[in-house]
């Protein structure tokens, strides 16, 4: 089983067949020697409302849920409107087996009658029977299944986390199979396929002219782990420093119409080249200065526009104002000659 | 809450290795390493919970017996790893679990048990949150910023309502293989049932609906043998001291006085109209001003205090171990802090002698969902 581990947990038959909720893979030739199909959901049995039209109108009396022990089958008889009193109708009992499915527990369920008497005959959620084996701490959570109820989606689920976290590593091809089989009970195998362990070969910005490469791969995070040369590629976590650290790089240079592209990834082999397209736009300058007369002397006409220098002279004004008011800031763009004037005044407080 | 952006503020200093005077444990460190950082990432947010919001609940027996249990449920769960559980002070019924494999459990929530089996299948609950890596995937994803989830709010919610299902279907297997009656978790999940009765199953909740539940562990306990042990005379004794509701000790309003029972101070107030909510923090309405006072260990107190807020003035009174934060903002608050600081005095021994906390009245028969419990049949009698 190069590259692959496997995990085996028990199935039953009797279960419908929805299409498979997981991709199964041909690896199933890591699992042990069974007859290995793919996750299905269960099903509702056809006909599971009798035709009613030979008991004419009815009024039950009686309300029986059959197939399970209490004290679950009071809870399910409470979770059905059909209730000794009300009429008997095919649409409260399609009604009342949707609220039975959707409590999770059945695997089947379907209406008889009996005169007077309705009989909800239901059949559990088969048990995953059996755990056998985890080798890797990505798969160690599939063996407590063992005992539990079969849930393809709550498997499905848990599968997909578990590829997220090779794909955090770096293993972006990294693949999840689970299949079930039917062997002294309900069995599952669970496939692990790392694929290989990706890592970014150069991080570009075409594009860009006025700031630093380096200043620009300072700002993401990651360091050697992830999003740097030579680290894996986390694509979710670089979409946010694109929107965040990266921006904020360009307008403290003045750049306040720059735009930066989501990123671009090209894969050769176990390598990635990621690109981040920029477009840096115009170095805005501070147009006109106005406000109080106690103006600070830290922003000045001419000088680039960072958002850092407009906020330490607020903060400077603010200690002058102290608890007479707030200090606040209006902009004035001029797109036509890269300049923003700036305004700061005071609100004074009641 | 503005502790909670305190604490993210206050994380990024553990990079110092020290958090709050503390050492944080050996091999924490930002290495990109996903369980390395679980650990220590639930280290440093615990500390910085039970330092700045939380508060743990002075009873040693208790927290031990709890530690017991804990550890004899996660051992049944198969785990051999080292555990951390904490008995809050906080009267509502709640439990939860830190990344960092620390469980803690409000005594709000012990109030709602009667036996030790149900006690077990509420920490069995929260094991396994941590055991089926329930917290793991946002938790990774949230430490690189990433909210993958969160754009699909439906999705979330679905996931964390099954989360909630497989915790309490698995604490019916844990509760079981630690010898344990297997409708303890039912029990349990009625008692908090019957006190918050319209919680889960809506819209936006995060939590099924109780009957869901209920239906669940109860076909998970059908198919495991029944005949456990449910061990009410274990329990008893810790829940006949237990407080319930809000303990006076912390924080009581007297007259025109404050008075801070565990610390041993007292003030008399400013004009205005005063609150104190579940944590034992004071809210003073007076003018347009509003006030704040709150009680930290003084080796985080310098820090709010440093650290008021936009706007905020501070004040800092040591008291013993503790020390007393008084917080204001709004006109006049200047003032209206510098008064009551100076007004800080110590607690006579008449004033201590009326805080007497709420006991758990055990005489009276616990609700169970699906009937709703009264507040009033709880808390009963006081502590003679």
């Amino acid at each position: 089983m190069r590259g692959h581990v496997a995990l085996c947990i028990a199935f039953a038959a009797g279960c419908g067949t929805r299409q498979a909720t997981v991709r199964p893979l041909a690896a199933v030739e890591a699992c042990p020697a069974r007859t290995w199909l793919p996750l299905a959901e269960l099903t509702p049995t056809e006909a599971a409302i009798p035709d009613l039209a030979e008991h004419g109108d009815v009024i039950v009396e009686r309300v029986l849920v059959r197939g399970v022990v209490e004290p679950l089958a009071t809870t399910l008889r409470g979770a059905v409107a059909t209730r000794p009193g009300t009429p008997l109708h095919a649409a409260p009992l399609r009604d009342d087996l949707r609220s039975l499915w959707a409590l999770g527990v059945v695997g089947d369920a379907r209406v008889a009658v009996a005169g007077t008497t309705v009989i909800f005959e239901v059949t559990p959620r088969p048990t995953i029977a059996r755990v056998v084996g985890q080798a890797v701490p990505e798969l160690q959570r599939f063996a407590m299944l063992s005992g539990t109820p079969y849930e393809p989606a709550r498997i499905a689920r848990m599968a997909a986390a578990a590829e997220l976290a090779y794909q955090r590593g770096g293993h972006l091809d990294a693949r999840i199979a689970v299949t079930r089989a039917q062997d002294r009970g309900l069995e599952l195998c669970v496939v692990a396929i790392p694929g290989p362990r990706v890592v970014i070969d150069a991080l570009k910005f075409p594009g860009r002219k006025t700031v630093p490469e380096a200043a620009l791969l300072a700002v993401i995070r990651g360091g050697a782990a992830f999003n740097h040369p030579g680290g894996v590629y986390d694509p979710g976590a670089l979409e946010v420093d694109r929107v965040t650290v990266l921006l904020e790089e360009l307008y403290e240079r003045g750049l306040i119409e720059a735009r930066i592209q989501p990123a671009r990834a090209v894969r050769s082999g176990d390598r990635v080249t990621v690109s981040l397209p920029i477009e840096e736009g115009p170095v805005f300058r501070i147009g006109k200065v106005s406000g109080p007369d106690q103006l600070p002397t830290t922003i000045a006409p001419g000088d680039v526009f960072r958002r850092s220098q407009i906020i330490a002279a607020q903060g400077a004004l603010q200690d002058v104002v102290g608890d007479r008011g707030t200090v606040l800031v209006r902009t004035q763009l001029d797109p036509n000659h890269a300049l923003v004037d700036v305004e700061l005044y005071v609100e004074e407080h009641p | 809450m503005r502790a909670l952006a305190i604490l993210a503020a206050l994380a990024g200093c553990a990079h110092e290795q020290r958090l709050f005077g503390e050492k944080l444990p050996p091999g924490c460190a930002t290495d990109g390493k996903t369980a390395e950082s679980e650990r220590c990432t639930g280290w440093i947010l615990d500390r910085l919970m039970i330092k700045t919001h939380y508060h743990a609940y002075p009873d040693p027996e208790l927290a031990a017996y709890v530690t017991d249990l804990g550890t004899h449920i996660a051992r049944a769960a198969g785990d051999r790893g080292q555990w951390t559980f904490r008995v809050l002070d906080d009267p509502t019924a709640q439990a939860f679990v830190n990344l960092g494999r620390i469980v803690y459990v409000n005594r709000g929530a012990i109030a709602a048990m009667r036996d030790e089996a149900e006690l077990a299948a509420l920490l069995a609950h929260e094991i396994a949150h941590l055991l089926a890596a329930h917290e793991r995937e946002t938790f990774a994803e949230a430490s690189r910023g990433v909210t993958r989830w969160g754009d699909e709010h439906a999705l979330a919610v679905r996931y964390a309502r099954d989360d909630e299902i497989q915790a309490d279907e698995l604490a019916v297997k844990f509760v079981a293989a630690a010898g344990y009656d297997v409708t303890a978790v039912e029990r349990m999940l009625r008692a908090l049932g019957a006190l918050a009765p319209r919680s889960g199953g809506t819209e936006e909740s995060r939590h099924p609906a109780w009957t869901e539940r209920i239906a669940r562990v109860q076909a998970m306990a059908a198919r495991l043998p029944h005949g456990g042990a449910r061990n009410a005379a274990a329990l008893r004794p810790h829940l006949a001291r237990l407080v319930v509701g809000q303990d006076p000790r912390r924080a009581a309003i007297a007259g025109r006085s404050i008075l801070f029972g565990r610390v041993g101070i007292a003030l008399d107030r400013t004009p205005g109209s005063a609150s104190i909510d579940d944590d034992g923090n004071v809210a003073i309405s007076v003018d347009a001003a509003a006030i704040q006072l709150r009680v930290f260990p003084a080796e985080v107190a310098s820090y709010f205090a440093a650290h008021p807020g936009d706007g905020m003035i501070a004040a800092q009174i040591p008291a013993g171990a503790s020390t007393l934060v008084v917080l204001g903002a709004g006109p006049g608050a200047a003032a209206h802090v510098q008064r009551i600081a100076a007004s800080v005095r110590p607690l006579r021994p008449d004033e201590r002698a009326r805080l007497r906390p709420r006991l758990l009245d055990l005489s009276t028969p616990r609700p169970l969902w699906p009937a709703v419990a009264s507040i009033v049949m709880v808390e009963r009698r006081s502590a003679p």
